[in-house]
Parts: C-alpha cells; structure tokens; sequence
C-alpha cells in the first residue's frame, strides 16, 4: 500500500472585524483554539473594534462535530495523523489570508495571537520565512517543541513577544508550563507575561491593556 | 622587549588570578547536587544556583509561572548540611511575600507553598550570616 499526497485547489473562509483602510494603524490575526470556530472566537475581539484596529479571524481547515454526529461543530488546526501536511497546509492558508489582508501595506503593525492550540499554529506560522509581524501573543498555550529553534529565536526575538495566562486556567498545569519555559530556554527569549483574574478565556479587560501596549 | 615581558607578566597573573575567583562559588555543582535532594513524590522542574559573588551581591532572583492546584517545594542546598544562611523566599505576580524559609527566628532548609492562582512568581535568595554566600536549590512540584 502506497501513501499518495496530491494538490488540489481548497476553499476556506475567514472572518473580519473592522477593515484595512487609510485609517486602520492595527491588524490583529487571530488563531483560536481547539474545538472553536473563527465566527464565534472573533466575538471576543469587539472591544477592539475601531477605526484604528482590523482583527481577522482564520479557521482551523478541519471541521467536526464536537458531541456524536451531531449538534455543535468546531474545527481544529490539526491532529496527530498526518500532521506535518496539516501544518504545511495551513501555512500556506494562513499565508494566503495574510496576503489578501494586508497586501502591499506597510505602515500596520501586525499582531500574530494565538488562543490555546492556536498559540501552536501561531508560533508555527511566525516562524515562517519573510512573514512580517510586530507583535506575537501566545495566549493560554504552549509554544510547540518543533520549530526550527535557529530561526525561530531570530524571528521571536525581533518582535514583542507575551504569554497571557488566566489565574485560574484548568488547562495550564505544571506540566505545560515546565513544557513552556524549557522552549522559552532554548528560544533564548523573555516574554512579558501577563496573568488575569479568570479560566481558559480571552480577557476583555487583559485585550484591550495589551492593545495598548 | 618591554612589551613581551608585560604581555608574560600579565598572562602569569591572569593564570594565577582566573581559577582562584572562578573556584570561589561552584554554585553550578551545589545546583545540580541538590537535585537528589528533592522531597519524595515532587517532580523535578529546575535547579538554581545561588551565587552571592563573596557577599557583593544582596540577592539572587528568579522566575517562574506556577499553577494554581499545585504544591511547589523549594530545597536549598550549601556546603554543609545546613543552609550557611541562604534564606529563600517566594512572592507572587505583585510583589507580594506568600512563603520563606526564614519564619520563627529559624531559618528552614525548604519552603512549600499550595499554589492557587496560575501566573508568574518569583524565587529570590538572600543571605543571613552567610559565610560563603554560595549554593544551589531545586524546585519541584506536585499535583
């Protein structure tokens, strides 16, 4: 039995608050996390909605349903099973979102977050080759033990990096933040880091202090 | 000719100098001799060094993001059996005090401290009457 990888054209969607205009000084990309879908993750960035910011929200390219075969669906990034042509294709996804997003523009400072398995998808995506960003915030995940380290302390260490966490996050245990600060080591970087008073969610309050960083 | 000389003379004294100021504190060694030295049932997360520099140096700190629900055990390691004065204490994201090893007039060898808000504390090491101001300590973890 052969395995057989091929290329065929893909459509997927993404969602936007807000749009990149003369005004617009802020693009945020926004990964969410396990199980979420980018029309509902999107939501928790309305407190940014203004002239001056733009968030688009691209999705995970596979979709499921979270209970059964039936009922609510969410999409995930990836899985374990043929993972590195997930990763690569949802590279080349978030590349084409980036593209028609920012164009030839400049003038944004571009902020990469990424929301629980997101923050794996960012960190990933970040360490692409000639993407341009300014800003990386991991947000209540873990920075993933495969990244190309040599790049990817070159690429980190020219933006401001943050680790976000809420204090009472059931997801982040000692485990993953021993996983967490052995990459920061090896990355050789310091994020900021910042706690809020709150579980496995994303902050109004911790948003709109960190936009104005 | 001067110069050679000088050049000699100075490279003699750096032979004679470097390995008496490095071999003051191995708190390298001290760091990684305390590993053994963790409480039964922790699991190890890091070993520090504590390196006061002779006494020219008030504290030692560092960081790390703790999680809530989970028991953190700090053991500090020196020369002797006892802690030659190393005092190790714990403040959390603010800045504020929530566990040290100098308690009751006594200055104890370890620190346990329940964790109930995940974020970012800092482990600091100061000395008290310290003679060597050096040593190492290693932190662990439960669930």
């Amino acid at each position: 039995m052969n395995e057989v990888h091929l290329d065929f054209s893909f459509k997927a969607r993404y969602y936007q608050l807000g749009a990149v205009n003369k005004q617009t000084e802020n693009v945020w990309f926004v990964c969410h996390g396990y199980g979420q879908l980018a029309g509902y993750f999107i939501k928790n960035f309305e407190v940014l909605n203004n002239k001056r910011h733009c968030v688009v929200a691209p999705e995970g390219l596979s979709r499921f349903y979270l209970n059964g075969f039936a009922g609510r669906v969410g999409a995930t990034w990836m899985t374990k099973e043929d993972r590195l042509i997930d990763i690569e294709n949802y590279i080349n996804y978030l590349n084409t979102v980036y593209a028609e997003v920012i164009g030839k523009r400049k003038d944004l400072h571009i902020t990469l977050l990424g929301f629980s398995q997101g923050v794996a998808t960012v960190a990933r995506w970040a360490n692409e080759q000639g993407l341009c960003y300014h800003r990386l915030i991991w947000w209540a995940g873990v920075i993933p033990p495969d990244l190309n380290i040599d790049l990817a302390r070159e690429k980190f260490s020219q933006a401001d990096t943050v680790i976000v966490y809420g204090n009472e996050d059931p997801y982040i245990g000692p485990e993953q933040l021993e996983e967490q600060h052995r990459q920061l080591e090896r990355l050789s970087i310091h994020p900021k880091m910042i706690t809020f008073e709150g579980k496995h969610v994303i902050d109004d309050n911790t948003l709109l202090k960190i936009s104005t960083i | 000719m001067k110069k050679i000389i000088f050049t000699i003379s100075f490279l003699s004294l750096l032979t004679l100098v470097a390995p008496s100021a490095f071999a003051q504190c191995d708190a390298d060694e001290y760091a990684e001799a305390c590993i053994p030295k963790l409480k039964d049932g922790f699991n190890f997360v890091k070993s520090y060094s504590v390196d006061g520099e002779g006494g020219s140096k008030a504290k030692v700190e560092y960081s790390y993001v703790f999680a809530k629900g989970t028991q953190y055990f700090i053991n500090i390691c020196s020369g002797g059996e006892e802690t030659d004065g190393i005092v190790v204490s714990l403040y959390d994201s603010t800045r504020k005090l929530v566990s040290t090893s100098d308690a009751n007039g006594k200055l104890y060898s370890a620190i346990g401290y329940p964790c109930n808000a995940t974020g970012i504390y800092y482990i600091q090491f100061t000395f008290k009457g310290s003679a060597n101001h050096c040593g190492g300590a290693v932190l662990g973890f439960k669930r």
